[in-house]
Order: structure tokens, then C-alpha cells, then sequence
């Protein structure tokens, strides 16, 4: 009986994943999607684990503001370039500008 | 200029004199959204045009001036990280895991460390700047390396044998740093978050 027991807890570790793997498998998931075995372990991990869930929440949050710096608003410019950087700027081009 | 007036089909020119005064600003931002200081984006931003009018002729006048820079730009930012990542490793203060070690739980968060519900509504747009600034925050905290994968797959989304070929990395060793990245920045923006 305790042998059987011991095999059943083996048997679960290796399906069931921890927090590190599982957190680990979500960021790979995000970018290549996994194996389909891998999947299918995440999304288990997911259903039971509430910290796992908040922490693919908050990544997806992270994600989509990523996003955002793939392409940037025109119109809302986090930062602008001082007279004096232009100034640096324009005198490089103008040297290196041999036309 | 009339650098592409020998192709009927051209419709785009370069005119790098208003390089500055055009695109100035939006490199500036495109630059400093990806290495997180201003020193940094503005080199970029210079070496992007240095390297522009270096390579004019080739300008076919498919791509409007602005994408064209950006794709020189975004070559200039790989650049950057490659000797960035090549000089430095990572040392073991950068990070502790937040799973614990050993024991039934091993591999379970530790409970302090555990990721905490993120109250505030991020449509409001007040919230969502501040939001943005503490990523680029905590992003600027993270190792040179793991930012500059960070960067490369989450922004550039470039794909993984390149980066590795780029960066000097294993694919295996480019996940557990993504990993590691995503976790150390996770935890940074909480802390700034729910301050």
C-alpha cells in the first residue's frame, strides 16, 4: 500500500507542475507556444493555483504595455530633445552629410 | 536630393537635413523605450543618422524616410546590447529566486513573495502613465543581459537563434533568463505598484 502511495505521488509530480516550471512555461508560452503536453500541465497548474493565476494576469498586463513601445503614439512622446541635443544632432548630420 | 529619381517606381526621398527637426523626438522615444537612458538613446539616435547617410545610395525609396531610420535604428539597439552583454555576466546578487528550496513545497512561491492582486484601474489614463514609468523603471534595473533578451524577444520580437547568435546565448539559457527577467521585473513594478 505505502509503495503504491509512493508510486501515486511520483506519478502526480511528474504531471503536476510546481510554480517555478509553471511560471517558466507561461513565458516561454507567451512567445513560442509549448508543447501541447506542456500545455495542457500549465493550464492544470493554472486551474489550482491562484498566485499562478494572478502572476499570468499581471504578465499579460506587462505584455500589453510592452506593446505599446513597439510602436509609440506620435502624440504623447514621453520625452522631447532639448535645443541643445538638436543642435548636436543637426551639426553631426550636417558634418557627416557629404551630398 | 533626387537620389532616387532613377527609379520610375520610387516615391520616397531622403532629406537628412530635417532629420532632426522630423524624427528627432520619435527616435529619441524609440530609443530610450528600449535601453531605458537618455545618454544611451541619444548615441543611438546619432549613430542611427551617422549610419543613414553612410548608407543612402542604398535607399530605394520603398519605405517612407521614417521607417527606413527606424529599421537602422532598431540594428543600432542589437548593436548596443551585443557589446553590453559580451562584457558583463550576470552576477548571483541579481537575483533570488521568490520559489522555495527544498522541503514538500519546494518549487511553490514563497508566501511573502507571492504575487499580491494589482488594484488600480489601468484605463484610467493617469494610472496607466504611472504604470508605464515604473516598467521602464524596474526594466532599467534588470542586468544588462537579461534586458537586452527582455527587449529583443518581448519588443523587437526577434526570433530566439538570432538573439542567441546576437547575444552569445543557448536557447535553454535564453529561457531561464526570460524567465528570471519576467520574475525580478514582476516584482519590482508590485513593489512600486502598491506603494
Amino acid at each position: 500500500m505505502s509503495k503504491m502511495k509512493e508510486m501515486m505521488v511520483k506519478g502526480m509530480n511528474m504531471v503536476m507542475l510546481d510554480c517555478d516550471r509553471a511560471t517558466y512555461l507561461a513565458t516561454k508560452n507567451e512567445i513560442e507556444s509549448v508543447g501541447c503536453v506542456q500545455r495542457m500541465q500549465l493550464k492544470m497548474h493554472l486551474m489550482g493555483c491562484k498566485f499562478c493565476r494572478t502572476y499570468s494576469k499581471q504578465s499579460n498586463l506587462i505584455n500589453k504595455q510592452m506593446d505599446n513601445m513597439k510602436e509609440l503614439d506620435t502624440d504623447n512622446l514621453l520625452l522631447h530633445l532639448t535645443g541643445e541635443q538638436k543642435n548636436r544632432l543637426q551639426q553631426t548630420v550636417e558634418k557627416h552629410n557629404t551630398l | 536630393m533626387q537620389l532616387s529619381s532613377e527609379n520610375p517606381l520610387a516615391k520616397h526621398t531622403l532629406n537628412p537635413n530635417s532629420w532632426v527637426e522630423k524624427y528627432g523626438d520619435y527616435l529619441y522615444n524609440f530609443a530610450y523605450s528600449r535601453v531605458q537612458s537618455k545618454e544611451i538613446a541619444e548615441d543611438i539616435v546619432q549613430d542611427t543618422f551617422i549610419a543613414g547617410l553612410g548608407a543612402m545610395k542604398s535607399f530605394q525609396g520603398k519605405a517612407a524616410e521614417l521607417t527606413w531610420l527606424i529599421s537602422i535604428l532598431k540594428r543600432k539597439v542589437i548593436d548596443h546590447y551585443r557589446k553590453k552583454s559580451s562584457r558583463k555576466e550576470t552576477v548571483a546578487s541579481d537575483f533570488s529566486t521568490p520559489f522555495q528550496k527544498g522541503g514538500v513545497h519546494e518549487g511553490h512561491w514563497i508566501l511573502e513573495r507571492a504575487p499580491k492582486e494589482w488594484t488600480g484601474d489601468l484605463d484610467d489614463p493617469i494610472h496607466r502613465e504611472e504604470f508605464r514609468d515604473i516598467l521602464a523603471l524596474c526594466l532599467s534595473f534588470l542586468p544588462d543581459k537579461w534586458k537586452a533578451v527582455f527587449v529583443l524577444k518581448f519588443i523587437e520580437e526577434i526570433n530566439s537563434d538570432e538573439v542567441c547568435k546576437e547575444l552569445g546565448c543557448t536557447p535553454s539559457n535564453l529561457w531561464v533568463m526570460l524567465h528570471r527577467a519576467r520574475l525580478k521585473l514582476r516584482e519590482c513594478i508590485e513593489v512600486k505598484w502598491l506603494k
